[in-house]
């Protein structure tokens, strides 16, 4: 074995000179990782491995998938009823999407608290606002996929919304849907976007940002306007190799993440209603989770008001680290109101959702049902 | 001629840039026309109809309803007190479709809730703008629908 290794390896050496290039990967594995960092450092690698994953799972399930208004919902059922796996197979990538936001939005959560978009990194912060926008436009997506009633009606009010905004807002909303209503010209669309070219722009900004990551290292504690730590600072203030140290902590993380991905998709399989109808709107549309926040926002502000919102809020980070917080303090202690400004923002889209999540339903509060009405305000009822 | 040299490389380097422009408008114009909407399948039918065919009088008793596709889009017709009547079957908040609820008799969106009346103005919010009227005639083959009550 290991003479056929040497042997490959002189081939390929003779004509490649490899031995610099080797030496170069060698030293930047070897690279030692600040001293602070810590497990919540290891939630980028997840996410890089759900995203392998949703790319192996969304393969197979193109295999048996067929586009088009009168075939997509029977080859989905297919899919659950019929090929050995399938419906796991599906409840894996369902899952998985839902995975990849969650943990997108903590390890943004876990960048902003420590500073890690300031000087010199703010493009690596950039191309992940994008990698964040790419991600939500394939939930977008694949949500209208399966063709069932929620599929359809979810996209025909999520496609409305825009429509509000005047002169623009009519023909961009045409010209996502293929026509003048969700119709299989809009699947053909949204299916082409979902299999080819949200992969393919996903996997060139991931390629960017974790280029970025590895060339600058991960940023220090140190204020932005001190000289970043050498290599044997790092050592010396107790910084460890990133690999094997650090890339065992991602794995160990990528593993639980896995474990929790499988156990989901086991317990609570993917659900597909009655396949879309035009002709007749279901009970209860509501939008995939991480779009309620935006879809609960138009229920109290003009829909042409709200619907610019969730693109400024994404231009908002954009200008973060450019515009809005250029303080040089990375540590997050000394960076208590920066915090505190995240927490409100964070903590008042958590509850536009959560409103829009129990909004227009009825529940039980210590015995007593209340019917919360579509702006999430509870009303009692006599039983 | 050695001194308009630099020049012509300048030129060159436009023509260049300018060709590389156009080549990529070309592509780009191709695409915006490829994906330009089409119009949608008309509905040829006069007669109100599902995914069942055409809907006769018969199938619509006193006090109901019923959603189908014609030439002026999706209608719902209502028999109420022996007459037909009919109205844009798209809620003007965010084109859910509606439908008629005999019991408390009005015409309800299922998304956020909207109510109108049988002549279609707004009962109850979120929507705004009333759905437009529709004349409906009763033939024996079906509901004709005859457009916009004027
Ligand atoms: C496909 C999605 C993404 C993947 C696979 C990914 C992956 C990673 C990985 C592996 C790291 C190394 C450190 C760590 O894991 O904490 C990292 C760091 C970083 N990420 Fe992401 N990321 C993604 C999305 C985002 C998003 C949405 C943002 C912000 C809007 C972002 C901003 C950053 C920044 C600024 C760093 C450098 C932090 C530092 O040096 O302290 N990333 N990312
Ligand atoms: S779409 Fe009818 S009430 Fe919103």
């Amino acid at each position: 074995m290991k003479k056929i290794g040497g042997l490959l390896w002189a081939w390929f050496d003779e004509r490649l000179n490899l031995a610099p290039l080797v030496a170069g990967l060698e030293a930047n594995l070897r690279k030692p990782v600040p001293a602070h960092v810590n497990w919540l450092f290891t939630l980028g690698s997840a996410i890089a491995a759900l995203i392998g994953l949703q790319i192996f799972t969304g393969i197979l399930l193109l295999i048996y998938y067929r586009p088009g208004a009168d075939t997509a919902y029977q080859s989905i059922v297919r899919i659950m009823d019929e090929v050995p796996l399938g419906g796991f197979m599906r409840s894996l990538h369902v899952w998985g999407a839902d995975l990849i936001v969650i943990f997108l939005i903590l390890h943004m959560v876990r960048v902003f608290v420590y500073a890690g978009y300031k000087k010199p990194r703010e493009l690596t912060w950039i191309i992940g606002v994008l990698l964040f926008a790419v991600i939500l436009i394939f939930g977008f997506t694949g949500y209208l996929l399966p063709w069932d009633q929620l599929a359809y009606w979810g996209t025909v009010v999520a496609t409305e919304a825009p429509a509000s905004i005047p002169v623009i807002g009519p023909i961009t909303r045409e010209f996502m849907l293929g026509g003048s209503e969700v119709g299989d010209p809009t699947l053909g669309r949204f299916f082409a976007l979902h299999v080819v070219v949200l992969p393919l722009v996903l996997l060139k900004l991931m390629a960017l940002h974790l280029f970025l990551i590895r060339y600058q290292g991960i940023s220090s504690l140190r204020r932005t306007d001190e000289p970043d730590p050498t290599p044997n600072e790092i050592r010396a203030e107790g910084g460890e190799p990133f690999f094997p140290h650090h890339v065992l902590r991602d794995l160990t993380t990528t593993y639980l993440v896995l474990g929790l991905l499988v156990s989901l998709a086991i317990l609570y399989p993917a659900h597909l209603g009655d396949p879309a109808d035009p002709l007749t709107t279901p009970l209860g549309i509501k939008p995939e989770w991480y779009f309620l926040p935006a879809y609960q926002l138009l229920k109290y502000v003009p829909e042409v008001v709200g619907v610019q919102i969730p693109p400024l809020f994404i231009g908002v980070l954009v200008l973060l680290p450019l515009l809005l917080d250029r303080s040089p303090e990375r540590h997050p202690k000394r960076r208590l109101r920066a915090i505190g400004v995240g927490a409100v923002v964070l903590g008042l889209i958590v509850l536009l959702g959560l409103l829009g999540h129990i909004s227009e339903t009825r529940q039980t509060i210590f015995g007593i049902t209340y019917h919360f009405d579509i702006q999430g305000m509870p009303h009692g009822e006599v039983p | 001629m050695a001194e308009s040299e630099p020049l012509s490389r300048r030129f060159f380097n436009a023509l260049m840039g300018l060709g590389f422009v156009g080549t990529l408008c070309g592509f780009a114009g191709t695409a915006l026309a490829y994906l330009w909407p089409m119009p949608d399948a008309v509905v040829t039918s006069e007669f109100l109809s599902t995914t069942r065919g055409k809907v006769t009088g018969a199938e619509l008793g006193e006090n109901e309803g019923v959603v189908g596709r014609s030439p002026m889009g999706k209608v719902l017709v209502v028999r109420k007190d022996g007459a037909l009547r009919g109205v844009q079957a798209t809620c003007t908040h965010l084109g859910c479709t509606v439908a008629w609820n005999g019991e408390s008799g009005e015409i309800e969106c299922p998304c956020h809730g909207a109510r109108y009346a049988l002549d279609g103005q707004v009962l109850k919010g979120p929507a705004r703008d009333p759905l437009a009227q529709v004349e409906v005639r009763e033939e024996t083959e079906g509901l004709r629908i005859l457009g916009p009550v004027s």
